[in-house]
């Protein structure tokens, strides 16, 4: 399942973030906070969007949670504003240290940390545990994984919650990085997101990291080689490398067979 | 003649034309006679949308494959339509870089819009190339890299589309009558289309992609047939659509009016041009009353979404499910899905 709202659960996040930081409430708790409500709008979403319409196709389910994203975003319009709102961040993650004369940010550096763990956690979570070797199988076939008395519902609603929470961290760094939110803010980096698990391959935890890795090199090549003039372009030139990439590999670089084998 | 008369394809757009085609014209009438200035702009887009809505079903309604990707041929559609209709004297001012055919370049309407179309089939052609040799899933994904790279080009390219600006001053020349005439000719196109051969064989594909390659279907050149009429329809569509609203910008081919031309599709559904029409209607309907009941802003989409939605649950094929009005004589079998 390809969840195209998920943008709005980084978004979510991110206002939980805005409106715990207007309570007062100290930065740790924000960011639990920003989990929760992540993880809580997550499980919401895969109840209107995605359970009601189990082994419709492909399109279908795009389809269904791109309408969710732009309910979400219009909501946020309506009920909060169409204006960015400033989430301070607290003062360390702004400041930097030197390692050998090259200076490096508390952020960069607390961002890979948890991404790492995150990532260690959900890898250790999907090979070693009943509920996640469930979800494994839950997303290859459906109809056999009930069959084989595994309450795939409820495996289900866990991985939607954990892929809120996990959206809900992000929106913690993005945050960070950016220092305001707006309706659309979930827009771009979960577009990078998505193209970066699609060249990697679906369904494969280790072809989203080789794919996120790849994204980013390509575009910080290009950052570098591509002359001043061409650089509105940047984007384009990626993104036709991907398609390229599709073109040859339509499982993407780390297909499920591979994995499986 | 008696075979003529018998063709499928001549019997189909002919149906579409004496039911589809008589609504629209009675519907561009009325406005005609009787609309204020800023319903007929109302209504002559919704003539326009019912052509790009017509030319996303010629790919994906026939196929069964999501195309995100086609309102880019629009957009070529678009820009080459208005460079070739503003005048020189303008042109040399606003876009001094212009290359030197394009800038001396003026022509009428119609030749503008017939090369619009040629253009952007053109285009089409070389890129549905590779695309249509992809898988289900894959190909979906790569349309909207195709989408996102349209837009890009069309945001950053200042010499030739003046970028964010866009463009402007392009000469009045539309009414709602030629908006008309286009989505005809969108229309019978889409319907002749479904109708024929590659058509019956592509839906076929849709149906049983296997089967359909065991009884000599060729799935990819059908796909690549559909992809490029469908980019051809929209590019004509989108020179149209420039010549009826004057100026516009890159973000109007880019992810909102995508999603809504999509709405329409879903919501009429996408596997007969009827469908299309429907769903055009139905939208445009919709995100009117919302606009005049409560003018605010955000509460269109929201509304277009929860149709998707409802629509999705309650009945996926869209309302018209399939259906197409038949010219009346001997029946044809049908693709069953």
């Amino acid at each position: 399942m390809v969840n195209f709202a998920h943008g709005e659960l980084v978004t979510v996040g991110a206002y939980a973030m805005f409106f715990a930081h207007g309570a007062g409430l100290p930065f740790a708790a924000q960011a639990l906070l920003a989990v929760l409500t992540g993880a809580l709008t997550a499980v919401v979403m895969e109840r209107v969007a995605f359970r009601p319409l189990r082994g419709a196709s492909f399109a279908t389910l795009l389809f269904s949670s791109f309408a969710v994203s732009v309910v979400l975003q219009n909501l946020f319009l309506i009920l909060i504003s169409a204006r960015q709102k400033g989430v301070p961040t607290p003062g360390w993650l702004n400041e930097a240290f030197m390692v050998g004369g090259v200076s490096v940010g508390w952020l960069q550096v607390a961002t890979t940390f948890v991404s790492l763990v995150a990532l260690g956690a959900l890898t250790l979570f999907l090979r070693h545990t009943a509920q996640g070797l469930g979800m494994v199988a839950a997303s290859q076939d459906f109809a056999v994984t009930r069959l084989m008395g595994i309450p795939a519902n409820r495996v289900v609603a866990w991985a939607f919650a954990i892929s809120g929470a996990l959206a809900g961290l992000a929106a913690v760094f993005v945050l960070a990085r950016r220092g305001t939110v707006e309706p659309t803010m979930g827009f771009t980096p979960v577009l990078k997101a998505f193209i970066a698990s699609v060249v990697g391959g679906l369904g494969s935890l280790s072809g989203a990291v080789v794919g996120g890795f790849l994204l980013a090199g390509i575009e910080v090549f290009l950052d570098v080689t591509l002359p001043t003039e061409a650089l509105g372009f940047r984007d384009a030139f990626a993104l036709l490398v991907v398609v390229a990439i599709l073109y040859f590999r339509p499982d993407g670089l780390v297909s499920r067979k591979l994995e499986l084998a | 003649v008696t075979r003529l008369r018998q063709s499928p394809v001549i019997r189909g757009g002919l149906a579409s034309l004496a039911t589809a085609g008589l609504v629209l014209f009675v519907v561009a009438l009325l406005a005609q006679a009787f609309a204020a200035p800023a319903d007929l702009r109302v209504v002559g887009n919704f003539l326009i949308v019912c052509g790009l809505a017509l030319g996303f079903q010629i790919f994906s309604g026939n196929s069964g494959i999501v195309s995100f990707g086609h309102l880019a041929f629009m957009g070529v559609g678009a820009y080459t339509g208005a460079l070739l209709t503003i005048p020189p004297a303008l042109k040399e001012s606003a876009l001094p870089a212009l290359p030197g055919f394009l800038a001396d370049a003026q022509v009428g309407f119609v030749p503008a819009v017939i090369i619009a179309a040629l253009v952007a089939g053109v285009i089409a052609a070389a890129i549905g190339f590779p695309i249509t040799r992809m898988r289900e899933g894959a190909l979906s994904m790569a349309t909207f890299g195709v989408l996102v790279i349209f837009f890009v080009v069309f945001d950053n390219w200042e010499q030739v589309t003046r970028g964010a600006t866009g463009l402007f001053g392009i000469p009045k020349q539309t009414g709602v009558f030629s908006a008309l005439a286009f989505a005809l000719v969108a229309l019978v196109v889409a319907r002749c289309f479904r109708e024929s051969r590659p058509g019956f064989l592509l839906r076929a594909s849709a149906a049983d992609p296997v089967a359909a390659e065991a009884l000599g279907a060729d799935v990819i050149r059908l796909r690549w047939i559909a992809w490029t009429l469908a980019g051809a329809v929209m590019g004509m569509m989108g020179a149209v659509w420039a010549g009826f609203n004057l100026a516009f910008g890159p973000k109007q081919f880019f992810f909102d009016p995508t999603f809504s031309v999509l709405a329409m599709l879903i919501v009429g559904g996408l596997s007969s041009t009827s469908g299309a029409l429907v769903g055009a209607a139905a939208i445009t309907l919709a995100s009117e009353l919302v606009r005049r009941v409560a003018d605010v802003q955000g509460l269109g989409p929201i509304t277009i979404a929860l149709l998707i939605l409802v629509i999705l649950y309650r009945r996926p094929e869209g309302l018209l499910a399939g259906w197409e009005p038949r010219w009346p004589g001997r029946r044809r079998a049908e693709v069953e899905t």
